[in-house]
């Protein structure tokens, strides 16, 4: 049979998995590694629900090939939270109401993730910007961005009493 | 005024750390050892007759378990919330594109993908009804044996020719509205299999379980009690998942194969076999006298249902009810036609047939308020319904009427008192901004002659917590949440305490379906009705546990105290009442009131207890491409007591965005019974960079006194004005008066250079 | 059947272009991964065996070169976003890369990538066609350089030989007196695809209101990325006002030739040709 050997680190762990070539890291991800918190809403890159992020960027799960996955880091949703602290976007989405149905809030959170590493401080436009890839449905994204924010100025904080 | 521990709070949501955090398993996520995966073979005809089906290849193929057919459903082929008229697999004919011919269940995806290209089926194409209005017509060619036509509504009211005679103005036009789609983020999908007590289980995520459970009783033929049916959580709703989606056909593999089996559609599957919202095309005649109050309205709607009815009536219905806005119209003639094409299907979605009329009627009032120069606001101040009016289905309003109160909120918007500046504020020489308002009732729960039914369970856990019970699923929409606070401001206990558990046939009695604006309402009802039965019992097994008499114990965070200071612990009572044999829980239901009088032939025609909202808009419109942008929103919503403030805000929001989605951009293309929009690259939705800078909500709480504490539902409402607030901020803009939505820029292009001809 | 390929990774260019010498009729390269894997998905493309570039880490630089600019061609749309080389050297190109889909699509798409797609409606192609830019393709027999506007064929139709790789593209630096502007009509404002789109370069005149030099490419307008030489020549070296701008850059609907399809038609495609160009000489001219 025809497989790929792949080595990853996924939230911090190294993985390798042998899979047929045509598998994506989404695949892999849901069905292989059993982590469901990274969803799958299009399967062609059009709503953003597979973000996750790799070596910190956040690109679709749904459009990368494992083999491109390979020797980088991989962070899911799943990674994100230390035990039973969670991350400060975690902790702004429900203080805010930014979830609703929550299919796209992993994804969500992800993508503004990938911000604030960047970016701890961003614009109203910049959220916008960096989020304008999860499509959600039910918020209308008002609370979303408030939650961004809020998560940037307490990660600066943070960072400021450390 | 009373003052309240949790009911109009920001509060977490119930679910929020699960959702958060990723570890909320969707019914989709959901996986089992030996899972089979199951796959639809679709027609490849709008419109065909079935000459013969060939599963024998198919069935060859390594790996496939069993290939289906309409041969294998052992009770009635058929599903559909009012008729049961579409195929669970297609036997003698195809009505769309999406219809189901076959299923294969396979131990492999990729397997069971594979086998529907081995299934052969023959067909006889058939003449494609792509257009409503020609359907109807008798020389049509029929997708139903019964005619095209599937329901009529036909509303009379006072003197249409006698008021027009009054009319110093009649306005007459003709309305066209999209086939707006529900966008859920997660696609219809779950798994079926029976469990350790032989029960069938069918996990989908949809709206209403109890329901689900009897449609695919229907079709196996099968007691509903040897079927579970679990349906929270969702990914998202909006009425796209009321009807069945996949639920007979998933249960049909595992009852066959007597294994677990998944089945989730693709993006592409699920636009092409799900519901939409009707297209409609709306006749107009309205007439205003001089003043600008409407004394006639003459309307004709017609919705295109699809090839099957699933809610097509009740939609068309209430596209009737509201044609007239939340207006004191005296004399009124409608008709409304559900008719059968072969444009996919169509049935519930969050408006539920108000947006396409409320478009038309605001429309309407706006063309006669320019002719009579009469400000927008002015116009419909004059016109509105209030308490005790007669409205123009001929029903009196008794139940609370926020309308006016909108409207006054709506006036003293940022958006509306800064509307000049912010109108001169163009970046660019092309650019040009405008502002509309528009103003919506939306009917909440099932209507006149469609029982209207909740139920709840309270009880005590010996862990000391409260489990609310309520089969109403939550799908976003918060009514967990809802749920929590209800019930911990009436025990008078910790918001912490109550755990809920909705959508679960098992679990969670029938209290409905989430939709219609009805879920809070009907379930906080019954909330209620259960704590008024269960805390009097909990208090005097606590008064008895401590010696005191129950008159003076209360509830306090997780304990009962005395007004000595003595106390238990929830814990402790939930232990002793198990120890005792006590009962710890109690049963509350709720049954809707209705209108005074009822509509012959329309199920659910009139309601009783509305929602009331106005919403404002400020657009700019690219002069040369036609593009508009939304820049700022404003709502004004009469939902009653504000239960959950963040839930109902976040309502209002994301309301909003889908209604200025569905005047902007969004629309299903389906040209001879084809679909042209197949995905999410096509069907385009707003994302964050599409949203307006501002949007200021403002809750207006008009008690409703059936309400629980006074609330009314909010789902729906919230998208319903903001369409044609878009589009008169368009008119306002640029002269251009659209009556077909959405405004997509090529649209507002057209518009633009027919206004420089002069047309 | 779910397509089962076999999949190569090399891991330096000169392993890459050994495996296309060899098995090139049968490779399909994948850079991003955001066309192909829709391809495959849909079972548009079928290929035997898969050539996963994200190891060749030389294909990722951006570097100056005397007085152009070097961009391999697996640079991502945001890399160009983020470099300072670009910002400064080649800003139409950082405009026409903004507008690309949405962040995760410019982090996994790359620059190669979006000329070999050779969609009519990519995002970035305007830009470097307005650029002059050069596409450098590498075989295992050496390399050639071509025009991009040359490079591109048809929807979807390259130059690119099968035993070939795009190995960088090739722009000059901006100078004193250039400037550039994007201008898209999307469906919406992220996650669209260009209903039309134009990338204007000029070279401000001496004289005030004057273009010396103007350089105009058409996006979702033509079979390829169009140039439109009617129109550049029509506004070089004479004084502009909102008049006679407005005259001149209805050349352009002489220049272009849409389709019609589920975005929008032929005949309003062709009528925002003009509208774009106009909006976007009159930011060059009048607003920046």
């Amino acid at each position: 049979m025809n497989l790929v050997e792949v080595e990853f680190t996924l939230n911090g762990e190294r993985q390798k998995v042998i899979v047929p070539p045509r598998t994506t890291l989404l695949e892999v991800i849901r069905e292989h590694l059993g982590l469901t918190g990274t969803k799958k809403g299009c399967g062609k890159g059009e709503c953003g629900a597979c973000t996750v992020l790799l070596d910190g960027e956040a690109v679709l799960a749904c459009l990368t090939l494992i083999s491109q996955a390979e020797g980088h880091a991989v962070t899911t949703i799943e990674g994100l939270a230390k035990g039973e602290q969670l991350d400060p976007l975690q902790e702004a989405f429900i203080e805010e109401g930014a979830i609703q149905c929550g299919y796209c809030t992993p994804g969500m959170i992800l993508s503004a993730k990938a911000l604030l590493r960047k970016n701890p401080s961003p614009t109203q436009e910049e959220i916008k910007t960096a989020i304008a890839g999860n499509l959600c449905r039910c918020t209308g994204y008002v609370k979303i961005i408030k939650a961004v924010q809020k998560a940037g100025r307490r990660s600066a904080e943070v960072a400021a009493h450390d | 005024m009373t003052e309240f521990k949790w009911v109009g709070k920001v509060v977490p949501r119930v679910d929020g750390v699960e959702k958060a955090t990723g570890r909320l398993r969707y019914l989709t996520d959901v996986g089992l050892p030996g899972l089979l995966h199951g796959r639809i073979k679709r027609s490849q005809y709008p419109h065909a007759l079935i000459k013969g089906i060939d599963t024998s290849r198919a069935e060859a193929l390594p790996g496939v378990v069993k290939v289906l057919t309409h041969k294998d459903v052992p009770g009635v082929n058929g599903f559909g919330i009012i008729v049961p008229d579409q195929p669970v697999f297609c036997r003698e004919k195809v009505r769309y594109i999406g219809d189901a011919v076959a299923g294969v269940v396979a131990e492999d995806p990729a397997v069971a993908e594979a086998a529907l290209d081995l299934i052969e089926v023959e067909y006889e194409p058939q003449p494609v009804v792509d257009d409503a209005e020609k359907a109807m017509t008798s020389d049509s060619p029929r997708v139903h044996e019964k005619g095209n036509i599937h329901q009529e509504v036909h509303v009379r009211h006072g003197d249409v020719e006698a008021g027009f005679a009054q009319a110093d103005l009649i306005i007459e036009n003709v309305y066209k509205t999209p086939r707006q789609m529900h966008t859920f983020l997660e696609t219809e999908g779950g798994l079926a299999f029976y469990d350790e007590e032989g029960l069938l289980n069918v996990w989908v995520g949809s709206q209403y379980p109890q329901r689900d459970q009897l449609q695919i009783a229907r079709v196996l033929g099968l007691n509903p009690r040897k079927i579970r049916v679990v349906s929270s959580p969702t990914g998202g709703g909006f009425g796209g998942k009321d009807e069945i989606t996949i639920q007979t056909q998933l249960a049909l593999m595992a009852f066959v194969t007597k294994r677990p089996v998944k089945l989730w559609l693709s993006r592409e599957e699920s636009v092409i076999s799900g519901w939409k919202r009707h297209p409609m095309t709306l006749y107009y005649r309205t007439g205003f006298k001089r003043d600008g109050s409407l004394v006639a309205n003459e309307i004709k709607i017609i919705g295109d249902t699809g090839a099957y009815a699933s809610l097509g009536g009740p939609v068309v219905s209430l596209a009737v009810e509201s044609s007239c806005g939340p207006y004191r119209i005296p004399h009124v003639k409608i008709d409304g036609f559900c008719v059968y094409t072969n444009n996919g299907v169509a049935g519930a979605f969050r408006g539920f047939g108000v947006p396409q009329s409320t478009f038309a009627m605001e429309t309407q009032l706006e063309i006669a308020r320019e002719k009579l120069v009469l400000d927008p606001i002015e116009i419909r101040k004059k016109n509105v319904l209030r308490r005790g009016d007669i409205a123009p289905l001929g029903h009196t309003m008794t139940a609370s009427v926020g309308i006016l109160n909108t409207l006054e909120r709506a006036e003293k918007s940022d958006l509306w008192c800064q509307r000049e500046k912010l109108k001169s504020q163009t970046p660019f020489p092309w650019k040009k901004r405008g502002v509309g308002v528009a103003i919506a009732l939306q009917g909440t729960g099932l209507g006149v002659g469609i029982p209207d039914y909740g139920a709840a369970i309270v009880e005590l856990t010996e862990e000391g917590q409260f489990i609310v019970r309520i089969g109403s699923p939550e799908i976003g929409q918060g009514n967990m949440t809802a749920y929590a606070i209800t019930a911990a401001e009436a025990l008078g206990c910790d918001l912490a305490l109550i755990k809920v558990v909705t959508g679960d046939t098992r679990n969670s009695p029938d209290s409905g379906t989430s939709t219609a604006s009805r879920s809070a309402y009907t379930g906080g009802n019954a909330i209620l009705d259960a704590v008024a039965k269960l805390k009097p019992k909990l208090l005097a097994v606590a008064g008895e546990m401590l010696g005191v008499d129950r008159a003076g114990l209360r509830l306090a965070g997780n304990r009962i105290v005395s007004p000595q200071g003595r106390g238990i612990t929830l814990a402790e009572l939930g232990r002793y009442l198990r120890e005792k044999g006590l009962e710890a829980g109690a049963r509350g239901n709720f049954v809707w009131p209705t209108a005074d009088v009822q509509i012959p032939g329309a199920e659910g025609l009139p309601h009783l207890v509305y929602t009331y909202v106005t919403q404002m808009a400020l657009v700019e419109v690219d002069t040369l491409t036609g593009k508009v942008e939304l820049r700022e929103a404003a709502t004004a919503l009469d939902a009653g007591r504000v239960l959950n403030r963040q839930g109902l805000e976040g309502q209002a929001e994301g309301g909003m965005v889908m209604g200025a989605g569905y005047a902007l951009m969004e629309d299903i293309i389906i040209e001879k019974g084809y679909f042209k929009t197949m995905n999410l690259s096509t069907y385009i939705i707003p994302t964050s960079l599409d949203l307006p800078e501002r949007h200021q909500v403002e809750l207006v709480e008009v008690l409703e006194e059936s309400g629980p504490y006074g609330a009314k539902g909010a789902g729906e409402a919230v998208m319903v004005p903001i369409s044609p607030a878009i589009t008169s901020a368009i008119h306002d803009a640029v002269g251009v008066r659209l009556k077909e939505m959405p405004a997509a820029a090529e649209r507002v292009y057209q518009g633009l250079r027919g206004e420089e001809h002069g047309q | 059947m779910v397509n089962d390929f076999r999949l190569v990774r090399p891991k330096t260019l000169p392993e890459a272009l050994g495996l296309l010498d060899e098995f090139g009729q049968e490779i399909e390269p994948v850079a991003g991964g955001t066309d192909l894997l829709v391809k495959l998905e849909d079972g548009r493309i079928r290929p035997s065996q898969v050539m996963d570039l994200s190891a060749l880490n030389e294909l990722k630089q951006i570097r100056l070169v005397g007085e152009d600019l070097h961009l391999g061609a697996l640079v991502t749309h945001t890399a160009v976003l983020e470099s300072p080389l670009t910002r400064t050297e080649a800003p139409l190109l950082v405009m026409g890369c903004r507008t690309v889909g949405s962040t995760q699509i410019r982090n996994m798409g790359t620059l190669g990538g979006n000329l070999a797609t050779a969609s009519p409606a990519g995002d970035s192609i305007p830009a470097l066609v307005a650029l002059e830019a050069k596409v450098v393709l590498a075989s295992k027999k050496g390399e050639r350089t071509l025009p991009v506007e040359d490079f591109l064929v048809g929807p979807g139709k390259t130059e690119r030989r099968r035993e070939e790789l795009i190995k960088e593209i090739i722009l000059p630096c901006a100078r004193e007196g250039e400037k550039g502007f994007y201008n898209k009509l999307g469906q919406r404002n992220a996650l669209a695809i260009s209903i039309a789109n134009v990338a204007v370069w000029v070279r401000l005149g001496e004289r005030k209101n004057t273009l010396s030099r103007v350089r105009i490419a058409f996006g979702a307008l033509a079979p390829t990325v169009k140039r439109g030489r009617m129109v550049e020549d029509a506004l070089t070296d004479r004084e502009l006002d909102e008049a006679s701008l407005k005259g001149i850059t209805q050349l352009a609907w002489k220049e272009v030739a849409p389709i019609t399809d589920i975005r929008a038609s032929a005949q309003y495609r062709r009528d925002m040709a003009i509208a774009l160009l106009y909006q976007s000489l009159y930011h060059i001219l009048f607003l920046s």
